[in-house]
């Protein structure tokens, strides 16, 4: 492991930082800076699912990585006319929660990982996921929710997918407090879970098998 | 079955580490009581009597707990002082007609209300209270509704549940509710932002979190005394929350470093002035158990309890279970989509690793979500009759 | 009510010691208005009515 993502796992911003310049500084390919930026956030959501970091660990690795890349970025640009992104995902809080913690940081996870993220908010009617899966094309759902009431409201959303002819489109996976402790199949979707790491690394996989 | 001793005398004894007749049975029912009892949300918040009533309707289909939570939330959402000033806020501050609602039972939710630490301390709360920037809404409220929910409503609701709990001599879970510091100070600047300066400013934070203790503790302990602390069983304790403190959340070092000091200030300020401190935790606290031994440290026995979520209960009991009286853990999802059959064998398992000696109530998880099954809440407490006698 | 319950009441009791007018007042007021708590209630209600000068431009009620 380099020393980037050394300093990231590390959560050391200065360290980080002092990194990203030096590379930028002697040249390194903006692309392996950005790569090994994201290992290191790799590792941490590593340890994130060992019970060696926690949410809050989780957030400051990735805006850390978020103040890295905002330097590593514009050289990226000027070095590769096209860049492509891993993949598209859509992602909300279902109809009648408010919780945007969770959400949250899976959605800014996700960006740094290479994802493009649409962000819908929070108590998202099915509908609007009907119509914005329609407009954005994405291949993957997030559907997040704190509440136990959340649950069957996420199997709606599923079904109003399905109705809408777009359910073969897209991989559904649901995020919460207690989505994880319910079976998966009772709500008709991909795959549920508590912990933000493991819906991230799920998600990596199915675009890997894209 | 015949019960030897009265409800408060059951609790009493769970909170003073001693064995009563059987293990006290408590899950925290909030809105539950308004949708088993047949009310809508509005009715809850703004008519008592009907509430109380509704109370008696719903225990007679979810079963009867050796107390029940006066929902001390309701008041602090209708005024506008101190979590009040949060509330109104951080609220999704819709009071619905039905229940089930259309939209959301009201509930928290974090957002930067604060900008700059230094400059709330210097300012105050009062620019934040009717600032145009902040809380739209509070401007649709009339100034007599806010005269009378700040101090005549608080008095109207407590001889509601005064009279309640006369008559059905069912003591209440709380008097008075606070927040810890840390945890309001994370609400006021969302969690994003509060993540960097925990990293950036630790400092500031502390700070902030002395600063608004002590107002957080009387304000809780001036509601209690409003509730009848001293006349009616159960109003002389104060809920602690303490919800995003621990893991996942944060790590054990934040938690120390952050948390502990004035979570622990707070208790001994509400036990040192002779009431009591339930404190209610989120997330799994089993790897700060080791600092949590210390919260009844330099205090009189009986007046801590420790509410888990997600803890280790077993693990709980052998590290606490000579110190501090402890609470939980029936998970949310079970009551909601378990059988009764899964929850009787939770419930047992319960019994069976922290009745040992007392110091234990069997409680559910955080609250009992109001779509629980009936059913599923009813077998908890004829579990604590079939298996927790002593 | 049981006689032991009134018992465990009656010593609670006796042992509360709730917050004064005064204190909650002084609590109160180092919350609403931070460090200009002090002069702020002493000359109370009159100094009241400066609250305005607390809210800095684009916060004020009265403002669009």
């Amino acid at each position: 492991m380099g020393k980037l993502s050394e300093a990231i796992v590390a959560l050391n911003k200065e360290r980080v930082l002092g990194a990203v310049k030096a590379g930028i500084k002697s040249n390194t390919d903006p692309i392996q800076l950005i790569e090994e930026a994201r290992e290191g956030l790799e590792r941490v959501g590593e340890e994130f699912e060992k019970g060696n970091y926690f949410l809050m660990e989780l957030m400051r690795a990735a805006q850390i990585f978020k103040e890295a890349a905002s330097l590593i970025n514009p050289k990226i640009q000027e070095c590769y006319e096209d860049v492509t992104m891993k993949g598209k995902v859509l992602i909300g809080t279902v109809s009648g929660d408010v919780h945007d913690l969770g959400k949250g940081i899976v959605a800014t996870l996700l960006k740094c990982r290479g994802f493009e993220v649409i962000d819908l908010g929070v108590d998202i009617p099915e509908q609007v996921f009907v119509e914005k899966i329609k407009e954005h094309d994405p291949q993957v759902v997030g559907m997040s929710g704190l509440l136990t009431t959340s649950i069957p409201v996420m199997g709606k959303t599923v079904k109003a997918i399905e109705e809408a002819g777009l359910r073969g489109r897209v991989k559904v996976i649901v995020g919460g407090g207690v989505v994880g402790e319910v079976p998966t199949s009772d709500i008709g979707v991909d795959h549920a879970t508590s912990n933000a790491n493991e819906g991230i690394r799920v998600i990596e996989d199915w675009m890997k098998k894209e | 079955m015949k019960e030897s001793l009265s409800r408060y005398e059951r609790i009493e004894a769970a909170w003073n580490l001693e064995e009563a007749d059987r293990v006290p049975v408590s899950p925290l029912n909030c809105y539950i009581l308004a949708y088993q009892g047949g009310i809508s949300i509005r009715e809850m918040f703004h008519e008592p009597e009907k509430f109380t009533e509704a109370v008696v309707k719903a225990r007679e289909k979810i079963g009867e707990g050796d107390q029940e939570d006066p929902n001390i939330t309701t008041l602090d959402h209708l005024s506008l002082r101190p979590k009040s000033g949060w509330d109104q806020v951080t609220l999704d501050w819709r009071i619905w007609d039905q229940f089930p609602p259309e939209g959301n039972i009201p509930s928290f939710f974090e957002k930067c209300i604060i900008e700059d630490y230094d400059d709330v301390m210097e300012r105050g709360f009062s620019t934040l209270l009717f600032n145009k920037k902040i809380g739209k809404d509070v401007f649709n409220r009339s100034l007599e509704d806010f005269l009378y929910y700040e101090f005549e409503y608080p008095e109207i609701y407590a001889k509601a549940w005064r009279k309640f709990v006369e008559e059905h001599e069912v003591p209440l879970i709380m008097g008075g509710r606070a927040t810890i510091p840390f945890e309001l100070v994370l609400y006021y600047r969302g969690f994003a932002k509060f993540v960097q300066d925990i990293f950036e400013q630790p400092d500031k934070v502390k700070d902030m979190c002395e600063f608004v203790l002590e107002h957080e503790i009387l304000n809780a302990l001036k509601q209690a005394m409003i509730m009848g602390a001293g006349e009616v069983p159960g109003a002389e304790k104060i809920f602690f929350q303490a919800g995003v403190v621990g893991p996942p959340y944060i790590s054990p070092e934040v938690f120390e470093e952050f948390v502990w000091p004035t979570l622990k200030k707070g208790v001994d300020m509400i036990v040192k002035r002779g009431f009591k401190a339930h404190v209610h935790t989120d997330g799994d606290m089993t790897p700060v158990l080791p600092v949590l031994k210390d919260i009844t440290k330099g205090l009189p026995k009986g007046k801590v309890l420790l509410d888990f979520e997600k803890t280790d209960m077993k693990k709980a009991k052998e590290v606490l279970g000579d110190k501090v009286c402890i609470w939980g853990n029936v998970p949310a999802s079970l009551l909601c989509y378990g059988t009764p059959t899964e929850v009787e064998e939770y419930c047992q398992k319960l019994i069976n690793d922290c009745a040992e000696g007392g110091g234990f109530i069997l409680a559910t998880e955080c609250e009992t979500p109001w779509n629980a099954k009936p059913e599923n809440v009813r077998v908890m407490i004829d579990s604590a009759i079939k298996y927790g006698q002593y | 009510m049981k006689e032991r319950v009134k018992q465990i009441l009656e010593e609670t009791k006796r042992g509360l010691k709730p917050p004064t007018n005064e204190e909650m007042n002084e609590v109160t007021a180092k919350w609403l208005f931070g460090k200009h708590a002090g002069k702020m209630l002493k000359y109370a209600p009159w100094s009241f009515v400066l609250l305005k000068i607390l809210w800095k431009k684009g916060e004020g009620p009265w403002e669009n």
